[in-house]
């Protein structure tokens, strides 16, 4: 009778040994990561996965030794809790059965199943004559599973895992559907582990890191998973900023204007409309779209004087469209459209004008030249229809109001997803 | 006793247990009948045991409260979501042990027949399913049924007290308690067994002569 | 409720409030009265490379 067992994975087609021959339920393909059940002598497939997990901070074949007996890291987990990750290997020696080692934080333990289970209580427990109190009660979620376990698991498995605490050491409980587990965690220092076991630092779970949010994060009751409800909260907060944005910036009332512009002249002034402001504050709008030319840019400068006082509001506005051909073949950049947002405009009424001046690129045509499509043309001339509304809507607010909201969940989401 | 000789291959057929009736035939897998009168009969054939890394083997010696047991035969069991093995033992005293090998721990029991007429296992025995949960007291200890599983075995060696073949099947109740107690109840074609006992490492065994395992070496505390 | 979430919708709502402040005096720091500075030279032209 021989000692090993070797299985071909369904999914993939790769040799797998079977370490723990006889007591292994549930294996992870260590080439593709496809969950196999090895129960019986028909390997059957559970779950197919294209890519086996890797980055344990110790892989799955590695032997060490620990507490003086010789360990084969067998499997490997990756587990989560609220915001809190780990990392737990299953250590097999066929004399001495199985145990686990868990990193977390950049801490070791050293774990032992009890066969010899503390009285329950709901706040504290007593185990082999000493008292332990109860630390932490929360769900506890497998994300990764590779190599080979004596019990069925698999991705995405949930258990409630309770631990309890007497000094460093701990009684750790999960319960699932089918049982109780009772597990006494010791603390073993990095350096013992190292000893034993090369252990990939890069990909320890990361220690937490000392700053101000750290209390923020792992205060009392602030592990719970709250971020789904905080992204919900933020859209909809958005969504508020929103008609916040559209409905208080009214009324709105329009003015149209229109414009021709002689390429390479002077700078011209029109006048294109006349707006009032009913509201003490408002924003105004002015649109302007061209007619289809290329290779040109017009200036626009606005001013909004007020008929009473006189006083003008200046802002700015450009319409450029160009097309060319590189290395990359043709290209074409701007745009025939343009909108100027003008804010804080008092109440009033307004003339608005326009000093426009339209240029070539990459120079002016020039001056006095005749064109030989066009000999008694006035030259090439750009039109410009504007259009100036009180009122508006500010995408930077808006955008910059969106970054502000959801950079807290954001933030929260990238620090749990991080290792 | 001399030793017999296999009807079926002519291989030689070792009685480490002159009490119990069936043997498997280490080259032919033939199960052997012995009659009390010296009769040899072969009853079929027997699966090849699947392979393992369990550290116990034929002739391992595991010591309880004083008493040195030696392991004279094993069957495996198989059932939806593995399989384990059951080593049965004869200590010098004349007493059976049953170990049972689970997730790296073991379950060494004795026959205790007093707890079949316990009323719920009494129902269990006359053939009724047993409700999980179950607490029965047995010896002044309290235990509670937390394991119930529709057995088939997959395979034996040496001597056993039932015949293994292919499509023997059993149920199989484990109690437990807080204090590392165990009562494992079987129930087959022949009737139902009952065994008393406890949870332990393998050190907590004091084992002696263990199976030397390909590519480990026995711990210290153990050899 | 926890004292994370709390704080995070009184965040929001504080959010909520400037926006509506801003708007009603149609205060914007991204309106065009400033000409961009790179736009000073009498040259533009694409920005394609």
């Amino acid at each position: 009778m021989t000692t090993a067992r070797a299985i071909t994975c369904p999914s993939c087609g790769g040799t797998i040994e079977i370490r723990a021959a006889g007591y292994t339920v549930t294996l992870a393909c260590r080439y593709c990561g496809s969950l196999l059940d090895v129960a019986h002598e028909d390997v059957r497939l559970i779950t197919a996965y294209r890519r086996a997990a890797k980055n344990f901070a110790i892989p799955p074949g590695a032997r060490g030794t620990l507490f003086d007996v010789e360990w084969e890291v067998i499997g490997a987990l990756r587990r989560r809790s609220g915001s809190a990750l780990w990392q737990e290997f299953l250590l097999f020696n066929p004399y001495s059965g199985y145990r686990w080692l868990v990193a977390a934080d950049g801490e070791w333990q050293f774990g032992t199943m009890l066969l010899d289970r503390p009285e329950d209580d709901r706040l504290a427990v007593s185990w082999r004559g000493r008292s332990f109190a109860l630390e932490d009660d929360a769900e506890i979620e497998t994300t990764t599973v590779v190599g080979e376990f004596y019990w069925r698991t698999a991705r995405g498995d949930k258990v409630q895992g309770a631990t309890f605490a007497n000094g460093r050491e701990q009684l750790s409980r999960e319960t699932s559907a089918d049982e109780v587990t009772w597990t006494q965690l010791i603390p073993v220092t990095a350096e013992w582990v190292e000893e034993a076991f090369t252990v990939e630092q890069r990909h320890m779970p990361r220690a937490p890191r000392p700053d101000l949010t750290e209390g923020f994060r792992k205060a009392p009751g602030m592990a719970e998973d709250d971020l789904g409800k905080m992204f919900l909260i933020a859209l909809a907060s958005l969504v508020l900023i929103l008609m916040v944005q559209v409905f208080l910036s009214g009324p709105r009332a329009c003015s149209d204007g229109r414009a021709t512009v002689e390429v390479g002249a002077a700078t011209s002034t029109h006048r294109i409309g006349t707006i009032e402001v009913r509201r003490p504050w408002q924003l105004v709008t002015i649109v302007v779209d061209s007619d289809s030319f290329t290779n040109r840019w017009v200036d626009l400068d606005y001013s909004l004087v007020n008929r009473q006082t006189q006083q003008s509001i200046d802002a700015y506005g450009i319409v450029e469209f160009y097309t060319g051909t590189d290395s990359d073949g043709p290209w074409s950049e701007g745009s025939h459209h343009a909108e100027t947002l003008i804010s804080q405009v008092p109440r009033g009424t307004y003339d608005v004008y326009v000093d426009a001046g339209a240029h070539g690129w990459p120079s002016d045509p020039t001056p006095g030249s005749i064109d030989p499509a066009n000999p008694w043309g006035q030259g090439e001339t750009v039109a410009l229809w504007f259009n100036s509304c009180t009122g508006g809507f500010s995408w930077g607010m808006f955008w910059l109001m969106a970054a502000l909201l959801f950079s807290v969940p954001g933030v929260i989401f990238w620090w749990r997803h991080d290792s | 006793m001399a030793d017999l000789t296999c009807p079926s291959c002519g291989a030689a057929l070792p009685v480490r247990d002159p009490g119990l009736p069936y043997s498997t035939c280490a080259y032919c897998q033939t199960l052997v009948r012995r009659g009390e009168a010296g009769s040899l009969e072969a009853v079929g054939t027997v699966a090849v045991l699947p392979a393992d890394v369990s550290p116990i083997q034929i002739g391992t010696v595991v010591n309880r409260d004083g008493i040195a047991a030696t392991v004279v035969g094993r069957v495996r069991w198989g059932w939806t979501d593995g399989s384990w093995n059951e080593w049965f033992l004869r200590a010098a005293d004349g007493r059976a042990f049953w170990l049972g090998e689970a997730m790296g721990m073991y379950m060494l029991t004795s026959e205790y027949p007093r707890v079949l007429g316990v009323p719920a296992i009494f129902n269990f025995v006359q053939g009724n399913p047993m409700a999980r949960d179950c607490t029965v007291k047995a010896d002044g200890k309290w235990l509670t049924a937390t394991d119930i599983k529709e057995a088939t075995c997959l395979g034996s060696e040496g001597d056993l007290p039932f015949p293994t073949l292919p499509g023997w099947t059993m149920t199989n109740v484990d109690f437990r308690n807080a204090a590392g107690d165990a009562l494992s109840v079987q129930r087959d074609a022949d009737g139902t067994t009952a065994w008393l006992g406890v949870w332990s490492n393998l050190a907590g065994l004091k084992p002696a002569n263990l199976r030397q395992i390909e590519g480990w070496s026995i711990p210290r505390a153990l050899a | 409720m926890s004292k994370r979430l709390f704080l995070f919708t009184a965040w929001c709502a504080l959010l909520v409030m400037t926006s509506a402040i801003s708007t009603w005096f149609a205060w914007t720091p991204f309106s065009d009265e400033e000409r961009p500075s790179s736009s000073s030279g009498s040259y533009r032209g694409p920005t394609h490379k």
